[in-house]
């Protein structure tokens, strides 16, 4: 989008205008509801949900371009994330029984991840293969397509720390990948 | 062990240069030019970035209504917040008030005579003219008395000339001299440092004060030597 384009829907969007902001839903609702699955399936949609009105609420005090207005999607629900995070810490929680923990994973992710890469798998994958750290750096990153200054403000880290957390996370991915091909290998020969 | 300035043989597969990592996070790199053991890698992120599928943008309508509904909404209720600036109106209306509550407190304490010199004579001189007498206030109140004005009791001791200049809270003989020798006529004479320490806290009172406890009064002395038992009142105001 244009940055003149961007200033006009934004514009249009803080008057109330449906085209506006459906224009800003379809642009930033997909990236923010992978970047929530990546940290936090079971919330991804409510944490989501609570984003956008947070960002309508605050729509009128937000001056910026369309890249600062998507690094200040992320923030907010990263901010929503992290009380969703704190809510469920001071709930009190259910025993699970070993048998579920023992009981293997329908799919892996790595393996569907080598042949047909769908956006959840590759989404999963992450998930699973990273620390969460990592793994957020490396989702607002793609998915976000921020930049390491901008990451770097969201997640209150220096830019440094930033660009370390995502070298770890691809080695680790790449790790991932070639050991995955290795087992692969030695069940198939 | 790892081998130094470098990743072990195991590891070495995995290398990947800070620039290469960037070209892979950006996506500039096609997945057919990605360095061998980035191709996977250069795959899931090209996955995770790629237009969203059919089912990610269902229930559009209804969130984009609801957006919109909360949007309309805080327009509505933001102006009725109250601002920080306040409006001119306002500011009369919180000026009016300060001078309809201070002019009875002033008027009050101008009667009593109890304002400072200066506001006590403009009180009287604006409160005059329509009709109110107030007292003027006296030009010999709350004026200090010199510390030399008022003789201080009679030491027998040697005059010290360089004490008294330097310090005239010095002059006098310090209460821990009375301590020293408590009913003595002649205190001994300070030296220059034990007389300024001692004439800090302790300037004019007798030495007796300090026996009777009155001189540990840290309040200034203003020629209250008299016997004024160190209350910082002078005879004057009494």
């Amino acid at each position: 989008m244009a940055t003149a384009e961007f200033a006009e829907v934004l514009q249009a969007a803080r008057r109330g205008s449906h085209q506006a902001i459906a224009v800003l839903w379809r642009e930033l609702h997909p990236r923010l509801l992978r970047f929530l699955r990546g940290l936090e399936p079971v919330a991804a949609e409510d944490v989501e949900a609570e984003t956008w009105f947070v960002a309508a609420r605050d729509l009128a005090d937000f001056d910026g371009n369309e890249k600062q207005f998507r690094a200040w999607m992320f923030t907010i629900a990263r901010n929503r994330l992290i009380d969703w995070r704190r809510h469920e810490a001071r709930r009190p929680r259910t025993a699970v029984t070993p048998d579920v923990l023992n009981r293997p994973a329908d799919d892996d992710p790595a393996a569907t991840a080598l042949d047909v890469v769908g956006t959840e798998a590759a989404v999963a994958l992450v998930r699973s293969c990273l620390p969460r750290d990592q793994a957020e750096v490396i989702l607002l990153r793609v998915i976000g397509g921020l930049g390491v200054d901008e990451v770097a403000a969201i997640v209150g880290k220096r830019p440094g720390t930033v660009r370390v957390l995502q070298h770890r996370g691809l080695r680790r991915l790449t790790e991932h990948f070639t050991r995955s091909v290795v087992d692969r290998r030695g069940v198939t020969e | 062990m790892t081998r130094r300035g470098g990743f072990s043989g195991d590891m070495s597969r995995f290398a990947l240069d800070a620039d290469a990592a960037e070209r892979l996070m950006t996506g500039v790199v096609d997945i057919a030019d990605a360095p061998p053991g980035d191709v996977a890698v250069a795959r899931i992120l090209r996955a995770l970035r790629a237009a969203p599928d059919g089912w990610e943008l269902v229930g559009e309508s209804d969130a984009v209504e609801q957006i919109a509904a909360a949007v309309v909404l805080e327009r509505t209720v933001r102006p009725i917040r109250p601002s920080r600036r306040r409006s001119p109106r306002v500011a009369v209306l919180s000026a009016t008030a300060v001078v309809v509550c201070a002019l009875p407190l002033v008027g009050g304490l101008a009667s009593a005579g109890a304002l400072p010199e200066p506001a006590q004579d403009a009180a009287a001189a604006v409160l005059g003219k329509v009709g109110i007498s107030v007292p003027i206030s006296d030009p010999s109140d709350n004026r200090p008395v010199p510390a030399s004005a008022v003789p201080g009791p009679p030491s027998t001791a040697a005059p010290n000339p360089g004490v008294g200049a330097a310090n005239p809270g010095a002059g006098a003989p310090a209460p821990d001299a009375g301590r020293l020798a408590p009913g003595s006529s002649s205190a001994p004479v300070p030296t220059e440092e034990e007389g300024h320490q001692r004439g800090k806290g302790a300037s004019g009172a007798r030495p007796d004060d300090e026996i009777h406890g009155a001189g540990k009064d840290d309040r200034p002395h203003t020629g209250g030597g008299g016997g004024d038992g160190g209350n910082g009142k002078s005879n004057h105001e009494r």
